[in-house]
């Protein structure tokens, strides 16, 4: 699951192939990885993990150890779906597609690396991992005008949250003596350390107030790769959450994370009502999302988190591919110059309603499930659940804004949109649909935790 | 709040770097405006900072601990005055 993608990378880098050669060693080696991925899951579901391990730094004791529960393979299967689609969307779409595949096949590698991880400190060496392809991709390949700035930004906060995650995991192990998260608890460890893991994750979501990169970021970054910053790297930091807080150091969520996570909600809701850019629209929507998943880490639901972080990934990288073939369409991405897209292209008008219905929350999406989870482990306090529903107004209302500003209307001159473009959207909308009917197939494999 | 502040972490200990961090942040947005509008701008950063220091306020509200509540209301005012002192003359993002 790890080294296939890095090994398309290499392929990809060294030898010289045409165009289509690329698309399909890229995704070739990505559905490999799926494949692994779903030998894994008969031994999960019946010995809890499958384990591997190879000696690493033996001077300090560090093993490479990977880990395979029902939540890392889940969110494993999350990431192979979505970069798979988002590398077969970028066969037409991606001028230097070469090196644009190496850049994602590393960052896709980087992220297993980061759910597969057993320790702390080869946690770390993946989370870093994640981030210099990401700069690279953004610099070398955003679509607006700042790209460089936006990219020295991203790259400036995510390794403000990355030290902060870093200094806590050397003070951990100066305490512990041990870097492994299963041997880990918070016995003698200050109470400093999983604020500043946390602070460090949260820069990472961006969950208000340090959500400032994640606009910028997510709307200069080329289509495809926002469907993966968007629907997956965020999500990194809901896992770690999860993985690192409530699985290994075991902490109960207190108020404070509770009023973060509805902030975050209504703020990413109320700034993507005001947005007419549809990419920056969808990127202030991604911060309220991570609003629910903070919201279901607040509420000990880590089922119901982690769901939403899967159907998050799917919906969001889906829409962001929409608007990546709108802006290819269209030639533009501000609302005030599309519409009536209903018409003149109604199969991408079909896998955008699946997707504004997911953003939604409506049944039968999958993300209705998810939404539906954690409210139910918020309890009965009538203000939170109050705030939490007012958050799903202003998510429909939003949706619904987008819907009847790119669709419909008086409808704009496009160019025609090829099938590569399209079969990758509509497959992850056929995933939203199979996991809305049927929620147990993930749900309960999630269940199975380590 | 339904959850009961309750555990090894205490809510002021959370509190506390997340108005810290998030107010550097913030400070931080304004080197990098790029596409940001105005709007966004004036929203992100007063509004970030009202809500940081809402958030700390109001854990103390919740804990039951406002003797010194009136200290803090006054932090907030000194913090709300300093970052919008530095957005014009360092961002020049506050109309």
């Amino acid at each position: 699951m790890l080294l296939l993608p890095v090994a398309a990378a290499a392929l990809l880098y060294f030898a010289e192939f045409g165009r289509r050669t690329i698309s399909i060693v890229s995704c070739g080696f990505i559905v490999l990885s799926l494949t692994v991925a779903v030998r894994c899951v008969p031994v999960v579901l019946e010995s809890g993990m499958v384990y591997e391990s190879y000696p690493w730094i033996p001077e300090l004791g560090f093993n490479f150890d990977l880990m395979v529960d029902g939540l890392s393979v889940s969110v494993v299967f999350a990431i192979l779906l979505v970069s798979g689609a988002a590398l077969w969307f970028s066969y037409s779409y991606e001028e230097k597609l070469r090196t644009f595949s190496v850049g994602v096949l590393l960052f896709v590698s980087a992220m297993v690396g980061v759910v597969l991880s057993t320790n702390m400190f080869q946690f770390y060496f993946f989370w870093e991992a994640m981030i210099i392809p990401a700069y690279f991709i953004i610099a070398g390949f955003g679509e607006g005008k700042y790209k460089g700035m936006t990219a020295v930004k991203f790259f400036v906060f995510m390794h403000i949250g990355a030290l902060l995650i870093l200094f806590s995991f050397v003070w951990v192990y100066t305490i512990k003596g041990t870097a492994e998260f299963m041997a880990l608890d918070m016995v003698g460890v200050p109470a400093a350390v999983p604020v500043l893991i946390f602070v460090g994750f949260c820069i990472k979501m961006g969950i208000f107030p340090f959500h400032n990169w994640l606009p910028d970021a997510h709307s200069e970054a080329p289509a495809p790769f926002s469907a993966l910053l968007s629907g997956l790297m965020v999500g990194m930091g809901g896992y770690g959450i999860i993985r690192v807080l409530m699985l290994t150091f075991q902490l109960p969520p207190t108020g404070v994370v509770l009023t973060m996570a509805l902030f975050t909600m209504l703020y990413g809701g109320i700034m993507a009502m005001a947005q007419s850019d549809i990419k920056r629209l969808l990127a202030y929507s991604t911060i309220s999302q991570m609003g629910y998943v903070l919201l279901g880490i607040a509420s000990s639901s880590a089922v119901g988190a982690a769901m939403h972080i899967f159907t998050h990934s799917l919906f969001k990288s889906l829409l962001f591919l929409c608007a990546g073939s709108v802006m290819y369409s269209a030639g533009a991405r501000t609302m005030e110059k599309i519409g009536g897209l209903n018409s003149r292209l109604p199969k991408l008008f079909v896998v955008a309603l699946v997707g504004i219905l997911s953003l939604m929350g409506l049944p039968p999406m999958a993300s209705f499930v998810s939404e539906v989870m954690i409210f139910e482990a918020m309890g009965a306090d009538a203000v939170a659940l109050l705030l939490a529903i007012s958050a799903g107004v202003v998510t429909l209302a939003y949706g619904l804004v987008l819907l009847r500003n790119v669709f419909f209307g008086k409808p704009v001159r496009v160019k025609k949109l090829p099938l590569h473009l399209w079969l990758p959207q509509a497959l992850l909308a056929l995933v939203l649909v199979a996991v809305g009917l049927f929620p147990d197939m993930i749900s309960y494999l999630m269940g199975v935790m380590a | 709040m339904i959850i009961p502040a309750v555990g090894y972490v205490p809510d002021w200990m959370i509190a506390l770097p997340v108005c810290v961090v998030g107010s550097l942040l913030t400070l931080l947005n304004l080197k990098f405006r790029g596409r940001l509008s105005r709007f966004e701008r004036n929203f992100s950063i007063l509004g970030a900072q009202i809500a940081v220091w809402f958030t700390w306020i109001s854990t103390k509200v919740r804990s039951a601990q406002v003797d010194t509540l009136n200290r803090d209301i006054m932090m907030m005012a000194v913090g709300i005055l300093l970052v919008f002192v530095i957005s014009i003359f360092y961002g020049g993002a506050v109309p």
